[in-house]
């Protein structure tokens, strides 16, 4: 042992002990561990090594007086090969947990030449080794070269020792791993769970499922789900995206092993049949079973000889969960579609076409329920050129409330349609409901438009409990339409005052059930509080079908996530032209309509979209508002001037 | 590889508490691994081509970060002539597991696509997969020519 201060042989024994068991890097432990051993008299340097089982070797470190401690310098592992079958012939002791063997240089040198040369290099003759065994059926190896032959044990019972410290701090990190690994599962299992509950597309979830467990559990995953009686890869994931793209490919084609259906619902590594080319030799299949039916297959790829290897009870957990959420899902979207189907029929198909008169509908079906909900809208022809728009909304949601809005519906148009009035037709479906104890309400509001005339549009507003009809004038100006009512389905006496007004060409009219004016922005602020009347100024040019779609979508900015209707009407005014001319002399016809109308301080040109073909052009509106449009081959083009 | 044997991994991160969370997970399962921080992507093609310093084995790329985005530096690197630079392995980690973001890193050259958990176990088993994954592959991207090692 070194004189002065060098730290004592027991010193450095309990500092490795400490270190040993202390979370931090194993690369202190290795420093102290190797500088420990060159303290030793005698001592010109150090080898450690890990093998494997089969011998391989994994791991090697040198130390030396002059270089200190290197990590697998270039061909140690190489010449250290030759040791792993040379020392099985050469006498060992054993040693506390180790077994010891003391040999000359030259001795070692006949059947490991390279590593006897290494030894000779740092001044060593003769070499005391400790062997032992390590975590996962691992052998560590401790090689001491001294320039002397030992006189005594000192270095073999410091080997021992020190092989007592590596076996301790071997099985602590291996606990540790085992640990570290078990908590991982825990954890991708917690993330997998929380995707899979929050998320109904079933199909980027179980993506996300791969690419969690690559590589932190597994080299490779794929999934496959059922479709139509068969099996779909949905996803496959590889640690190096290059072989990602190989194993997609081998997967599609078939080139693997293939889905272990047949064979039960086994999950022990089994061979992968995948081609070398994408380094998967092995693989732990699950079947993704819910209620009783096959849905899928969950599998994960590992290298041969990975030593991390997802255990049974993980890949059952995970593939059950994702069982129960792909079920969950298509369960979702199958009662999604049907509620969805079931809406359509509640409203009508097609609108009447009316002459002058621009119509469009928004719905929007709130997106996360699964029962139908009440809104209705309608357009109805009357006899003497009159006609009714009208929208509704039915209290609850589910068959009951579907079938009051089909009863509704119907029992107004039908009224409508015989030339009735909207309030003898709300009046008399309100007795219908008290009468036939329905236990529901409904709110409902309705617009009866006359003959045009020279003035315009006559219009006549009822509400019965449901927001009044808005105004959009062609300037822009937003007026909430004067009438006020009861709902139906609650009094018996029901009051209504209707309220008269005209529209001028370009003048619109916004029908709408609460869902919209009730749909919240980032902030908790409701869309029909401050924001609908400058929303619907701001969109008033706009072709009705995309302020339609712009108002149900909340204008982007709030989210609809209630049922939402809303139907638009504009008056258009007198049609001044109707015609099918070549693209090049549409804008002109159109701007010479424009002008007929009287129209002061119109622009030379319009910049209507140029083209061959023939298009149809039409001019709607008065001296005040004017519309032209250009349809064709390439859609269609419009401006109001 | 440093003079000790030491390899060197180059981790390009804004955030510190990432990289605290990267230096734990790697220094135990890696020792033999020197890991070296940068704080933002624009100054990782320097770095690659400085003979001054080790050549790292491997690039740990955040994909989300201010300034030069890990994306860019991505497409940098593998539009570069310099194989210092083209052939690095570069391993990106983000929080993301959508399809699209995945698709372009896989496009942009990346050669592992590690997700990025809030877990910090998770963090470690992902991180230390990955690397144990390239490390047994000898640190070689897949057609690359292996590293020689500078005397």
């Amino acid at each position: 042992m070194s004189a002065g201060d060098a730290p004592t042989w027991p010193d450095l024994l309990h500092a490795l002990w400490r270190s040993a068991f202390s979370a931090g890097s194993t690369k202190v432990f290795a420093k102290e561990l190797y500088l420990g051993l060159l303290e030793l008299p005698h001592v010109r340097g150090v080898l450690g090594a890990r093998t494997g089982p089969d011998g391989t070797v994994l791991v090697v470190r040198w130390a030396d007086h002059e270089h200190g401690v290197m990590s697998g310098p270039a061909g140690l592992a190489a010449d250290v090969a030759p040791w792993v079958t040379g020392s099985a012939d050469l006498e060992a002791r054993p040693a506390g947990q180790a077994k010891i063997t003391e040999l000359g240089v030259a001795e070692l040198a006949s059947f490991a030449p390279a590593l006897g040369e290494r030894m000779r290099e740092v001044g060593g003759t003769a070499v005391v080794a400790a062997s032992f065994r390590a975590a996962e059926g691992d052998n560590g190896l401790l090689l001491v070269a001294l320039d002397r032959t030992p006189e005594d044990e000192a270095v073999a019972r410091a080997l021992e020792q020190i092989a007592d410290v590596v076996i301790a701090a071997d099985d602590r990190i291996a606990d540790q791993a085992l640990l570290d690994n078990r908590l991982a599962a825990d954890a991708v299992l917690a993330e997998v769970s929380l995707r899979l509950a929050g998320s109904l597309d079933v199909e980027e979830t179980l993506r996300s499922v791969v690419r969690m467990a690559v590589p932190g559990l597994a080299d490779g995953a794929a999934v496959h789900v059922r479709r139509d009686g068969a099996l779909k890869q949905i996803a496959a994931a590889h640690v190096d995206v290059h072989r990602e793209r190989l194993l997609n490919d081998h997967l599609r084609q078939g080139r693997w092993a293939g889905l272990p259906v047949t064979a039960g619902d086994e999950v022990d590594p089994l061979p992968s049949g995948l081609p070398a080319d994408v380094g998967l030799e092995l693989m732990t299949s699950a079947v993704l079973r819910a209620r009783g039916r096959l849905l899928g297959v969950l599998t994960f790829f590992h290298r041969a000889g990975a030593r991390r290897v997802p255990t049974r009870e993980f890949v059952r957990d995970i593939a059950a969960r994702a069982a129960l959420a792909i079920d969950n899902a298509t369960l979702y979207s199958q009662r999604r579609a049907e509620v969805e189907e079931l809406q359509q029929h509640l409203l009508p198909s097609v609108l009447p076409a009316i002459d002058g008169v621009e119509l469009a509908t928004g719905y929007n079906v709130a997106g996360h329920l699964l029962d139908v909900g009440g809104d209705f809208y309608g357009v109805v022809r009357q006899p003497d050129d009159r006609f009714t728009a009208l929208i509704g909304d039915v209290c609850g949601r589910g068959a009951a409330a579907a079938a009051l809005t089909g009863l509704a519906r119907h029992t107004v148009e039908t009224i409508l349609e015989e030339g009735g009035g909207a309030e003898d037709a709300v009046r008399l479906l309100n007795a219908k409901l008290l009468r036939n104890r329905v236990g529901k309400f409904l709110t409902l509001a309705a617009v009866t438009f006359g003959k045009a005339g020279p003035d315009g549009l006559p219009m006549r507003s009822l509400t019965a409990g449901h927001p009044p009809p808005v105004i959009i004038r062609r300037d822009g100006a937003v007026e909430e339409t004067a009438c006020r009512g009861h709902l139906v389905g609650v009094l018996d006496q029901v009051s209504f005052t209707q309220a008269d007004d005209v529209l001028r060409p370009g003048d619109s009219v916004v029908l709408f059930t609460d869902g919209l004016v009730e749909a919240r922005d980032a902030s908790g602020a409701f869309f029909g509080d401050e924001d609908l009347e400058p929303t619907l100024a701001a969109l008033h040019d706009l072709p009705l079908s995309e302020m339609a779609a712009a108002l149900v979508a909340g204008d982007g900015r709030y989210a609809v996530d209630d049922d939402a209707a809303v139907l638009l009407i504009r008056y258009r005014g007198p049609r001044h032209l109707d015609a099918v001319l070549p693209a090049d002399q549409a804008a002109d016809a159109a701007l010479a309509a424009v002008r007929a109308l009287g129209r002061p301080g119109l622009p030379d040109r319009v910049d209507a979209p140029a083209g061959h073909e023939d298009v149809t052009v039409t001019v709607d509106g008065d001296a005040g508002w004017a519309r032209i449009e250009i349809s064709g081959g390439a859609g269609t083009w419009w401006e109001v001037l | 590889m440093t003079a000790s044997g030491e390899q060197v991994v180059l981790v390009v991160e804004d955030s510190e508490e990432d990289r605290e969370a990267i230096l734990r997970a790697l220094s135990r399962s890696h020792p033999e691994l020197v890991l070296e921080f940068l704080h933002d992507g624009h100054r990782v093609p320097d770095r690659l081509r400085d003979d001054a310093l080790p050549h790292p084995v491997l690039v740990l790329l955040d994909l989300n970060m201010p300034g030069t985005d890990g994306f860019r530096v991505l497409q940098e690197l593998r539009a570069d002539e310099d194989p210092r630079l083209r052939d690095v392995i570069v391993v990106v980690f983000t929080s993301s597991t959508t399809s699209a973001d995945i698709d372009r890193c896989s496009e942009a050259g990346a050669d592992s696509y590690v997700y990025k958990p809030v877990n910090f176990t998770l963090f470690r088993t992902v991180l230390q997969g990955a690397v144990e994954y390239w490390h047994t592959n000898g640190f070689v991207r897949p057609g690359a020519p292996p590293e020689v090692p500078v005397a």
